[in-house]
């Protein structure tokens, strides 16, 4: 939205009639020697419409435009926007997800389990604009992608970066809870969450994940685990970003539904279990609905002066019209 | 008085230019007229012709220099605004470039740039930090965040294989640092600078007046000495020119200071002992120490003083120009 910061400058244009009169109407008016060149009382030709003519008139646009811009400029444009202040803190929520090559498993459309799972993820942001949520990546090794933040882009392109099997060929699901835990660790947030999203069996890292889940489970840290796979056959592509090989095959292979259950009991949180593509966004509904929190929200004004632009454009035509009606035209004075 | 865009103040070198430009008009208006009127009233014709004419040049070049300050953002006097914020949103943001390596700073600038930055971080409980690097080129190494884990890692892997993009574009690091804030944070905001000032590419108008705006000092801290020093180059040797000559990494003191000064920050020189303290001090009053409310000093732009005479001057140019005189010109 435009406002004006100081309005009452615009009194001033009623000062440019006055002006005009005097500058361009006024019969005795200076700068300018009159010569009759029609009979007493008798009709008068108009000059005919020259380059020069147009020139003079050009000329007379060109200052009275700059007239109205300094005028305008005077009065303080300036555009506001609307921002919304969250004055209560959200949560902290870490989502730590599984890029181990099972995820390529196409038993989830359109794609497979894990782009199923980035999409979802994504809405899941998408939809709380006050939660600090951070992204933890593991297969046979875990590593942080985003520490917990409000920094969504940096969040979202993280998530998009992110590829099976670039952290190796296996299923750290301890290391991964391990790691996001230790990054909630610095956090004054009332509540904090863990979404662990897997399909496959720890069988990598050195450290349990029932080990993992009782530590975050004492630093107040509730994990809820997501167990992703619809349990059959399924047919898998999923290319090596190391070596740029291609696998191709089937599997079958299902998540430890069992240490999954106990992840989420040592940690006071919950295990869902996700068929489908559909099962799985309803699941992150339900964990949205469970950590929902009271907002407070205040609305900032941001105002960005626009009065530079306004500026340099009077500068230039006065000095456009100055150069062309005297030094062109050769108007005196 | 102070100006945000005082780069605008090089027109000024015009003006002279633009005075003997109207003189030159003057003298063949002078020539045109004569010819003109003949010895018919000549005398006192040419008479009011000089006196208009200096004056309304005198009233031209005096519009023309008020536009110029005007728009180079004149501010003078401060005003106290109430900012209903609690804690502080911090982006480190660290010169990576080659001239960083340089070790006139032991051990090397950037270094004890990291250290500076941990140790400030350190003192900053309550703050969120986010850390951008730039050269050519500007990245998030960290989002804004409250994890000191992450800080401290990203801090501990700075360096200028960070970003491929040569040279030292301050614009794109400030635009970077300027994007990590998240919107919708209710903390204040500030920036900590870590660079030696050393090549800057490009302006930075766009994104001083943007920090301006939003009320987001920077906190500039120099790295270098004013002698300079060598860069090494890693094999033992040192970075040389194309004839040879070792290249000697300086600082550019002056832009540093000038960018914590138009933005409301301060400037520090990373040379002094205490600056880790005297930083997280500064940085502690900017964040009101917790208060929900805290003033702020924000210095008042005062264009439109200038705008105003300029439009006055021209006023007077009209009328000068156009009220007959001696009922001859």
């Amino acid at each position: 939205m435009w406002v004006l910061d100081r309005p009452v400058y615009l009194l001033f244009l009623l000062v440019l009639p006055v002006l005009f009169y005097l500058r361009h109407v006024h019969r005795w008016r200076g700068g300018r020697l009159p010569v009759p060149i029609s009979v007493y009382d008798g009709a008068a030709f108009r000059p005919p419409l020259t380059f020069r003519v147009v020139m003079v008139r050009l000329s007379a646009v060109m200052f009275w435009v700059a007239m109205v811009l300094m005028i305008v400029a005077l009065a303080g444009p300036t555009r506001t926007t609307r921002e919304r202040v969250y004055l209560s803190r959200g949560i902290d929520i870490m989502l730590v997800v599984d890029q181990s090559a099972s995820m390529a498993a196409q038993d989830f459309q359109p794609v497979n389990r894990f782009e199923t799972a980035r999409s979802v993820i994504r809405r899941f942001v998408e939809q709380r604009p006050n939660d600090h949520i951070g992204l933890v990546g593991f297969s046979a090794e875990a590593a942080l992608r985003v520490p917990p933040t409000l920094n969504y882009d940096q969040l979202l392109q993280s998530l998009d970066g992110m590829q099976l099997m670039e952290l190796g060929d296996g299923t750290a699901i301890g290391m991964g809870l391990a790691l996001a835990s230790l990054h909630l660790r610095g956090s004054t947030a009332e509540d904090k969450v863990i979404v662990l999203l897997t399909d496959g069996v720890n069988n990598a890292g050195e450290i349990s994940p029932e080990a993992a889940a009782e530590v975050a489970g004492q630093s107040g840290i509730r994990i809820y685990a997501i167990g992703v796979g619809s349990g059959q056959e399924a047919r898998i592509e999923v290319r090596d970003p190391e070596t740029g090989q291609l696998y191709r095959g089937t599997v079958r292979d299902s998540y430890d539904q069992t240490t999954l259950e106990r992840i989420a009991e040592l940690s006071g949180g919950s295990y869902f279990t996700a068929g489908s593509a559909g099962t799985l966004e309803a699941i992150f509904d339900a964990i949205g609905t469970a950590e929902n929190t009271e907002r407070r929200v205040q609305i900032r004004v941001i105002r960005r002066p626009q009065h530079r632009v306004i500026l340099m454009w009077a500068l230039g035509l006065l000095v456009a019209e100055a150069i062309l009606r005297r030094f062109l035209l050769g108007s005196a004075p | 008085m102070t100006f945000v865009h005082e780069q605008y103040l090089w027109l000024l070198a015009g003006l002279p230019v633009l005075g003997a430009a109207l003189l030159f008009a003057a003298r063949r208006n002078r020539r045109v007229v004569s010819r003109f009127v003949g010895t018919h009233h000549r005398t006192e014709v040419f008479n009011v012709l000089v006196v208009k004419n200096f004056v309304v040049a005198v009233l031209f070049t005096a519009a023309v220099a008020s536009l110029i300050l005007a728009l180079a953002g004149p501010q003078w006097g401060e005003v106290s605004v109430e900012d209903e914020r609690r804690g502080l949103d911090l982006v480190y943001l660290m010169d990576v470039s080659n001239s960083m390596v340089a070790e006139d700073i032991p051990p090397s600038r950037l270094v004890r740039s990291r250290e500076v930055a941990r140790s400030v971080a350190g003192r900053m409980e309550a703050a969120y930090h986010a850390v951008v690097a730039f050269k050519g080129a500007a990245t998030v190494v960290v989002p804004m965040t409250e994890d000191p884990v992450a800080f401290d890692l990203a801090m501990g892997n700075l360096s200028g294989a960070l970003i491929t993009t040569a040279g030292t574009s301050l614009q794109n690091g400030l635009a970077t640092a300027l994007s990590a804030f998240p919107p919708g944070s209710p903390r204040h905001r500030a920036i900590v600078l870590f660079s030696d000032g050393q090549e800057l590419q490009d302006a930075v108008n766009e994104e001083l007046e943007e920090l301006r705006q939003s009320g987001i000092p920077v906190f500039a801290v120099l790295t270098g000495t004013g002698t300079g020093a060598t860069i090494p180059t890693g094999d033992g040797g040192v970075l040389r020119n194309d004839d040879g000559q070792p290249v000697i990494a300086g600082t550019d003191r002056e832009t540093l200071r000038q960018l914590a000064e138009v933005s409301g920050g301060a400037f520090y020189e990373i040379a002094d002992a205490n600056v880790a303290q005297r930083l997280a001090s500064d940085l502690n009053q900017l964040s009101g120490r917790g208060r929900d409310v805290v003033f702020r000093e924000v210095s008042v732009g005062r264009y439109h003083v200038f705008v105003l005479l300029a439009f006055l001057c021209m006023v007077g140019v009209v009328a000068v120009q156009h009220t007959r005189w001696r009922r001859t010109l």
